[in-house]
C-alpha cells in the first residue's frame, strides 16, 4: 500500500510539491515562503465494497477497503493549478475523476454508491487555517446524502462538538487533546453511531466520516 | 554565568541569521557560552524549518561553530547540512534552540502560507520531540520595512502570532517584544538582516530570554 502510494505520487499526480531551491550569490538574500503553492487530495471509499484508485498512466494503484480507516488514503500533495486525473475501479466498473485544487486546499474525493451497483465521486473541499500544536483539530465529514444536518456530540457532558454539517461538506474545530468518545447522528432522527477516538494527540488533525450503507448509519475516523 | 545554563549542551540551528560572521552565530553563540553552556551552532541560509530533518544544500550557504572553535562558512555542495537527528547524535544537546521564521513568512506573498508553514514547523518539532531534548523557538524580529526581502511589520507580526500556536513542544521566544519596530538597524536595502549592533542586541536578548525561561528550570543537570 505504501509503495503504491509512493508510486501514485510519482505517476498519478500532475505535479508534486517539491521545493526548488533558488541559488543566490549573496548569502543574505533569498526568497521567503514556499517555492510553489500546493493543494492536497485524498480518496475515501464510502461504498460497501473495496475500490481501487488507479493512476492516469495505470502504473500505480491505491486500494481502499470497506472497513474503518482502510477506507481512506492519506493526503497526496499536488502542485496547485495542476489537474489530478485518475480512474476509480469498483465491481469491474471504472469511472474517471479529475480535480483541480486551489492553493492550500484539502480535497476529499468521496467514492459513494450510485445506481445499478455503480459508484460516483463527490468532492468535499476545505482550506484550513486552524493549525495548532497544543490542541487537536477535529472535523466531521457528512458523506450521507440523506442526512441534511449531521451532528457530533461527545465528552463527559455529551456536548455538541460540531453540528449542522450538510451532505458532502465538512466542519472542523479545535478541541483539547482529551480522551474522546463521540456519537454522530442526523438532526431530527433517532439513534446515532458511536465513534471511539481514544486519546487525542495535540497537534494532530482528525477526520470523522458519517456514511449510511444499507440503511445503517456508520462512522469511522482517520488521522489526516 | 547562569547557574541554570552552566554545564548544559545547547544546539542552535537556524537560517541566514546564523550563517554569517557577526550574525547570531557569533553574538548568540558567544552569549550562551558566556552563560556557561557548551554550544554548537549551525546555520543554513534560506531554509525553512523542515529542511533540518534532511540533508540539503542551502540556497545561499551555511555555517557552523563548534563550542569555542572558529566559525566555518561553507558554500555550494560543501555547505550541505547535517539533519537534526545526526546533530543530536553528535552533540547530545540538553536544549535545542531554533531560530527560524523569516524564511517562511512569504513577505512578498499576498497572504501568509499557513499550511506550508505548519507542515515545515511540524516536521521539525516532531524530530525535536523524538530527540528528547528541551527546546525553545526564537521567532522573527521586527527588522525594517522594505528592502529586497520585502519585510513588512504586519506580516512579521502575523508570522510571530502564528508561530506561538504551532511550535509546541518548543517554548516560543517572541523577538518582537525585544525591540520596537525598526529600532535595530538593518543592512542597507535589506530590511531583514541586522547590522552588527543589531545582532548584538538580538543575541543578548535571546540569551536573557533563555536564561529566564521556565524551560531551564525543567532541565535536569
Amino acid at each position: 500500500m505504501r509503495n503504491n502510494a509512493r508510486r501514485l505520487i510519482g505517476f498519478l499526480l500532475a505535479g508534486i510539491c517539491a521545493g526548488s531551491a533558488l541559488v543566490h550569490a549573496e548569502p543574505q538574500l533569498y526568497e521567503t515562503g514556499p517555492s510553489e503553492e500546493s493543494s492536497y487530495v485524498r480518496f475515501v471509499n464510502a461504498t460497501e465494497q473495496d475500490v481501487a484508485v488507479i493512476s492516469s498512466q495505470g502504473s500505480a494503484k491505491v486500494e481502499l477497503t470497506a472497513q474503518a480507516e482502510g477506507r481512506a488514503s492519506r493526503f497526496f500533495p499536488v502542485k496547485s493549478g495542476s489537474k489530478l486525473s485518475a480512474t476509480i475501479q469498483s465491481n469491474n466498473h471504472k469511472i474517471p475523476v479529475k480535480v483541480l485544487g486551489r492553493p492550500w486546499e484539502y480535497i476529499t474525493i468521496a467514492i459513494v454508491p450510485s445506481d445499478h451497483g455503480r459508484v460516483k465521486t463527490m468532492l468535499v473541499r476545505e482550506t484550513p487555517t486552524d493549525f495548532n500544536a497544543m490542541r487537536s483539530s477535529l472535523a466531521l465529514f457528512n458523506l450521507d446524502a440523506k442526512c441534511s444536518a449531521a451532528v457530533m456530540q461527545g465528552g463527559a457532558k455529551n456536548a455538541t462538538i460540531l453540528d449542522k454539517v450538510q451532505p458532502f461538506s465538512v466542519q472542523r474545530r479545535l478541541v483539547n487533546p482529551v480522551k474522546l468518545s463521540a456519537t454522530v447522528a442526523c438532526s431530527g432522527r433517532s439513534g446515532g453511531s458511536a465513534v471511539e477516538l481514544s486519546q487525542l494527540q495535540a497537534g494532530e488533525r482528525y477526520s470523522v466520516f458519517l456514511l449510511t450503507l444499507k440503511n445503517s448509519r456508520q462512522t469511522f475516523f482517520v488521522r489526516d | 554565568m547562569s547557574l541554570l545554563l552552566a554545564g548544559l549542551t545547547v544546539l542552535v540551528i537556524g537560517d541566514s541569521h546564523l550563517a554569517t560572521k557577526d550574525y547570531l552565530i557569533t553574538t548568540l553563540h558567544d552569549e550562551l557560552m558566556r552563560q556557561g553552556a557548551k554550544v554548537y551552532s549551525y546555520g543554513a541560509c534560506g531554509t525553512p524549518s523542515g529542511a533540518w530533518m534532511k540533508t540539503i544544500q542551502p540556497p545561499c550557504g551555511s555555517a557552523f561553530r563548534l563550542d569555542d572553535g572558529p566559525l566555518r562558512i561553507r558554500a555550494g555542495e560543501a555547505g550541505s547540512t547535517k539533519p537534526l537527528p545526526e546533530l543530536v547524535n553528535l552533540h547530545h544537546p540538553d536544549l535545542i534552540v531554533v531560530v527560524n521564521g523569516d524564511t517562511m513568512a512569504g513577505y512578498k506573498n499576498a497572504s501568509l502560507p499557513k499550511t506550508w508553514i505548519w507542515n515545515e514547523v511540524s516536521t521539525l518539532t516532531k524530530g525535536i520531540k523524538a530527540s528528547g531534548a528541551s527546546c525553545v523557538w526564537v521567532g522573527p524580529a521586527w527588522g525594517n520595512e522594505g528592502g529586497k526581502n520585502g519585510k513588512n511589520f504586519p506580516r512579521v507580526k502575523e508570522m510571530s502570532d502564528f508561530l506561538v500556536d504551532i511550535v509546541s513542544p518548543c517554548i516560543y521566544i517572541n523577538s518582537l517584544k525585544m525591540s520596537k519596530p525598526g529600532e535595530w538597524g538593518t543592512l542597507q536595502g535589506d530590511g531583514q538582516h541586522f547590522t552588527s549592533a543589531g545582532y548584538r542586541a538580538w543575541g543578548s536578548a535571546i540569551s536573557r530570554a533563555i536564561v529566564s525561561s521556565d524551560i531551564l528550570q525543567k532541565i535536569k543537570h
